[in-house]
């Protein structure tokens, strides 16, 4: 920790202006709540449009809403829009079901995990609506359509889906470069042009109708509503005494006058297009994690003939953009208890990717690309998350940049991911892809990848707990109810690892089945009773092929479901674990195993007892330390799964795809899964992502990476997230960090998806003390020398942990 | 192949960031002529295999079984008041077998015989990360040159496979050794603990009279780019004024790279473990400011402190 070239002092960034530090204030003390005006508008507009078609409803509701809702502008803001009707306020989708609320009416304010506040009258507000929308939700139709198989595979495979029955269409990136560029007019015009097109003798073109109204009428609701916010600043100016302010909320007026309507003149009326456009696609749609598109490249023309003609410092560049960062930081979505627990902290997703490539292939790394990671490193926020695109000829000084954003923050951001790899998976796997538009993905959610404004993606994932899938293979009864399990064959019979490999493969060949039935309800319910007209008209090709997202309007589809695996390490380790103590060395039966697991290791009256099977069990190979005996298991099992899933096609070519990013759910998955064969108890978290399983990886940064690398990131279509812990210890010498660039770099050579990092700090360090076994692994560093945290006396691990903390 | 092919190893520690250019894999050879009172690889000192114990990972032998005890031969093996195994260092001849049958990791042998293919083997598993960094390998100990055909043909092995090579050395070996190794090496990374023979013999338990005569002989085979001499900074023991003399002196020898090497206290704990005690009385690590003096003061002399640097 001493070193003698510091690169810079660890310590705290802050927004760059007094201005953003006093809106971030504003912004940390505000306390979430939830706000029903959204819900009553909704709910009155659809009473009154019974006749009208789905598409033109929603388009009119969300007029009504855009057009009524109680809008504000907070002080010393420069850029402005709203997801709700009060600053850190959030709506309700009753269109889409939140039913679930109605248990939680009374807790949800006080709920220990992200509480939201909720007023007496909103909670009256919110029973009034509900009783319109019982039976009339999105959820109900999807329930509706659910088959019986499926409800028995829900319960067997503990497959969940609610949330994406509840949510509206998300992890999508609309066009809001194409808005920044040619302004909602347009996309008006050309569907009024579409429309006189129309031949109206010709049920084809007459089909295409009500979409191309309801598209009208929902871009004009938001230039309208660009119209208030206008209007409101003005009002405000008219009033401020401040001369200064004065300017300010004139100039808004004077922006919101023009866009989104017309093409932006200049850098800040780009940023406002983009912060009114997520807002008002949050207000549509219900998604989780819309993403903003490649905003470094389409703002950067405007940033860089502003600042050439004088218009603008790349000063107040930076705080514009800090502005805009806490308007995004706005959305987010109320979750049912249940569904918090597995992503805790307000999370939403909203991704913003830096640097890669141009669609013609050349570096696309620019300044903007760096005046984001510090919007980033300032601002402190969880949200949005910006990513950078790494490629081979990515500049050295991005990457450094990158490392050193992720030093600040500490906390992950950003994410790092590699184009080497995404590219070519999507050039073969989204069918029709040109190469143009596969060297211009774009991120969301996690690691999943999009076309901004053209399509795939869209619906919120549903998880896969290869945990349980273990559990299946091997457990004969649910370790919760105790009820008897459908077993694929007999764990008893299997005399060869191939045996319980075919196994597996029957195992998860039923998994991806009822999966993907489980899904397709919702690709059913989205195109016919949700188009969402506005989110549609911001996808091309909507409007020129008159059809909406999900019914054939957008260019790459949007039939891209995917499974997100849950627990690769657990699995492999699992496979391995019962390969190498039965098959290979025969130190315990199967029958001991079984009997064991379904005991948690508990057993001691067996010989070898239940904790002695256990330590076995912990001393198979694992995951994560270079080793091929079980590193391959995890490649093997992983493709069989992905080999399975793409069996089944929502259209010609469009196999169901995979992400391995699970969020928090390997917690949630892992509290109701049996012990499992790698030793893990039961209850306790499945492994996360695609990284090692917890404290397992005992071979150190390069093992773990080469054990990540050995799985074929690039047939998981949607990505795969790889978590990687690192002292800070080594961070602090240039020499430190630019061979931290160079593992980095290491890892995509290898084939590696994305990593994002945790830098470690003092409370991961006592959470070791308090449990030394879940953090076997963790290496602490200082100059020319490194030890495993919990070989350390507790006087040497509080020293540590104070450095660690003071960051010296 | 010049060198002999088996040798004692203590650990191999892949992704070394702090021995020399970009991530390195080093090769830890066992046994060392020196004893230096802040040595943090205890471990590393004697040249065959030992037995440590990791008192906090010992579950107590009742609830494991206690498999140690009826693996040991020698009844070296028992039980404490808190009912975990201790070692009985008298009766205990190294020989392993505790250390197989423990099934929480507490008690584990360090040290065996290797030959250069398995470490050669080993290595190879990083050459993506030292093709990306720039890095190799680096042998290092205990003291390599106590094993000096084994580190020869590691060393040699490592170049013949392309890789960049190092090797830490604290200098107390027949120069014979060193020319029959030093041919294979591309970075020479020489320690001089202290100045003094005097002081050098109440640090180190030998005198450093042959270190000095080799440390002058090095530049006759190396060019100063390929050598970086190190010199540890233990507060009350290696002081300003000795540390400007060992620059003085380098200086005047031609070499142009050094290192300050900072004392820390990591490797305390494992002294208990190899049932060893930790002699060097009451030491901080000597702070950032300390340090930044002692850099001023070895580049007053001309020389290049590279610390950080690579």
């Amino acid at each position: 920790m001493i070193s003698e070239i510091s690169t810079k002092e660890r310590k705290k960034l802050f927004p760059s202006t007094p201005r953003t530090e006093q809106l971030k204030r504003a912004y940390m003390e505000a306390k979430p709540n939830i706000c029903l005006d959204r819900s009553v508008l909704v709910t009155e507009s659809f009473r009154a449009t019974e006749a009208l078609s789905p598409v033109l409803r929603q388009a009119l509701a969300f007029d009504r809403v855009l057009s009524e809702m109680p809008i504000w502008i907070q002080d010393s803001e420069l850029v402005v829009s709203n997801v709700a009707s009060r600053p850190r306020g959030i709506f309700l989708f009753p269109e889409y079901g939140d039913a679930w609320l109605k248990k939680e009416l009374d807790t949800i304010s006080t709920r220990v995990v992200d509480p939201w506040l909720l007023s007496d009258e909103d909670k009256d507000r919110w029973r009034s609506c509900m009783e319109y929308w019982e039976g009339k939700s999105m959820s109900a139709f999807a329930d509706a359509l659910t088959l019986d198989e499926v409800r028995q595979a829900e319960r067997t495979l503990f497959i969940n889906i609610r949330m994406a029955k509840e949510g509206g269409i998300g992890h999508i990136a609309p066009d809001v470069e194409g808005v920044v560029n040619r302004g909602l007019n347009a996309y008006v015009e050309a569907a009024e042009d579409h429309i006189r097109r129309l031949d109206m003798a010709n049920p084809g073109d007459l089909a295409k109708l009500p979409f191309l109204k309801a598209a009208i009428i929902a871009d004009k609701a938001v230039i309208k509503w660009a119209g208030r916010f206008a209007a409101l600043a003005r009002e405000k100016a008219a009033v401020e005494v401040d001369p200064v302010r004065k300017r300010e909320l004139e100039q808004i007026a004077e922006t919101c006058d023009w866009v989104p309507a017309n093409p932006a003149r200049s850098f800040r009326e780009a940023l406002q297009v983009v912060a009114l456009v997520m807002a008002s696609v949050q207000i549509e749609s219900n998604g989780v994690s819309i993403g903003t598109g490649r905003l470094d490249q389409y703002c950067y023309p405007h940033y860089a003939r502003d600042l050439q003609q004088g218009i603008i410092t790349r000063e107040e560049a930076l705080e514009l953009l800090e502005c805009l960062w806490l308007k995004i930081a706005e959305s987010n979505r109320v979750v049912s208890e249940t569904h918090t627990y597995q992503h805790a902290g307000y999370p939403f997703w909203i991704q913003v990717p830096v640097g890669g490539q141009t669609p013609d292939g050349y570096d696309a790394t620019n300044d903007l690309s760096y005046l984001l990671l510090d919007v980033s490193s300032n601002m402190q926020l969880h949200e949005p998350t910006v990513s950078a695109r790494i490629h081979r000829r990515t500049p050295e000084g991005f990457l450094m940049k990158c490392c050193e954003a992720i030093k600040a923050h500490g906390g992950g951001h950003p994410a790092l991911f590699n184009d080497e790899v995404i590219i070519p998976s999507q050039l073969a796997y989204v069918p029709g892809i040109t190469k143009e538009d596969a060297y211009d993905y774009c991120i969301i959610g996690c690691s999943e990848i999009t076309f901004a404004g053209k399509g795939t993606e869209g619906i919120p994932y549903h998880a896969l707990s290869l945990g349980r899938v273990v559990e299946l293979m091997l457990q004969g009864k649910d370790p919760v109810s105790g009820s008897p399990l459908e077993m694929v064959g007999d764990m008893l019979a299997w005399e060869t690892f191939e045996d319980m490999m075919r196994a597996y493969s029957e195992q998860v060949r039923k998994c991806a089945r009822a999966m993907f039935l489980q899904s397709l309800p919702l690709i059913e319910v989205h195109t016919k009773h949700r188009p969402c007209p506005y989110l549609s008209s911001l996808t091309r090709d909507c409007i020129s092929r008159g059809k909406s997202y999900y019914d054939g309007g957008a260019i790459y589809g949007n039939w891209a479901l995917h499974a997100c695996i849950v627990g690769v390490a657990t699995l492999a380790n699992s496979l391995a674990a019962v390969r190498r103590l039965v098959f290979d060395d025969r130190v315990i039966t199967m029958a001991q195993l079984k009997h064991a697991l379904e005991t948690n290791f508990d057993d001691t009256a067996t010989g070898p007892t239940g904790p002695q099977i256990r330590d076995m069990c912990l001393g198979a190979p694992k995951y994560g330390n270079d080793d091929p005996y079980v590193d391959d298991v995890a490649k093997d099992s992983l493709n069989i799964l992905l080999k399975e899933l793409r069996r089944h096609e929502t259209l010609p070519g469009q196999g169901y795809g995979a992400t391995i990013a699970p969020v928090a759910t390997h917690i949630t998955y892992g509290m109701i899964c049996g012990a499992t064969p790698d030793g893990r108890l039961a209850g306790s978290p499945l492994s996360d992502a695609c990284s090692p399983a917890q404290g397992t990886d005992v071979n150190g940064p390069t093992a773990t990476i080469k054990s990540v690398a050995n799985l074929e990131h690039v047939n998981v279509v949607q990505g795969t997230i790889f978590n990687m812990k690192m002292h800070p210890g080594p961070l602090e010498t240039r020499a430190g960090m630019m061979k931290w660039a160079d593992l980095i770099r290491t890892y995509f050579d290898l084939g590696g998806w994305e990593i994002q990092f945790n830098v470690v700090s003092a409370d991961t360090l006592r959470a070791a003390q308090k449990e030394p076994e879940k953090y076997r692994d963790l290496v602490v560093r200082v100059v020319g020398y490194s030890a495993l945290f919990v070989e350390l006396d507790k006087m040497m691990q509080d020293d540590i942990i104070s450095r660690t903390e003071h960051g010296v | 192949m010049t060198g002999k092919t088996t040798g004692q190893v203590f650990n191999i520690q892949r992704y070394s960031i702090h021995d020399g250019a970009g991530i390195r894999t080093l090769v830890f050879l066992k046994g060392c002529p020196l004893r230096c009172l802040w040595c943090c690889n205890p471990e590393s000192q004697k040249p065959g295999p030992e037995i440590g114990l990791i008192a906090s990972h010992c579950a107590g032998v009742e609830a494991c079984g206690g498999p140690c005890l009826a693996a040991c031969p020698a009844s070296a093996l028992g039980v404490n008041a808190e009912g975990k195994a201790v070692i009985d260092r008298q009766r205990c001849d190294n020989c392993g077998r505790c250390a197989g049958a423990c099934p929480k990791g507490a008690l584990k042998l360090v040290g065996r015989e290797m030959k250069v293919e398995e470490v050669m083997a080993e290595v190879e598993k990083d050459r993506a990360f030292y093709r990306r960094s720039g890095g190799g390998m680096t042998v290092g100990g205990g003291e390599p040159l106590a094993q000096p055909e084994f580190a020869a043909g590691l060393l040699e092995a490592a170049q013949n496979a392309y890789l960049h090579t190092a090797l830490e050395t604290c200098g107390h070996a027949p120069w014979g050794h060193f020319e029959a190794v030093l041919r294979h090496v591309d970075l020479l990374q020489f320690d001089l603990k202290h100045i003094d023979p005097l002081e050098h013999r109440h640090l180190t338990g030998q005198s450093n009279e042959l270190i000095l005569s080799n440390l002058e002989r090095v530049l006759s085979v190396k060019v100063p780019r390929d050598v970086i001499v190190r010199f540890p900074v233990v507060p009350g023991y290696t002081d300003t004024g000795d540390i400007r003399e060992m620059a003085r002196y380098m200086a005047r020898l031609g070499f142009v790279q050094m290192e300050l090497i900072p004392y820390h206290r990591l490797g305390v704990s494992k002294y208990a473990q190899y049932g060893m005690v930790y002699s060097l009385a009451e030491c901080d690590p000597p702070s950032q400011g300390m340090m930044d003096r002692l850099k001023e003061v070895v580049e007053n002399m001309g020389l290049v402190e590279m610390s950080g640097k690579i």
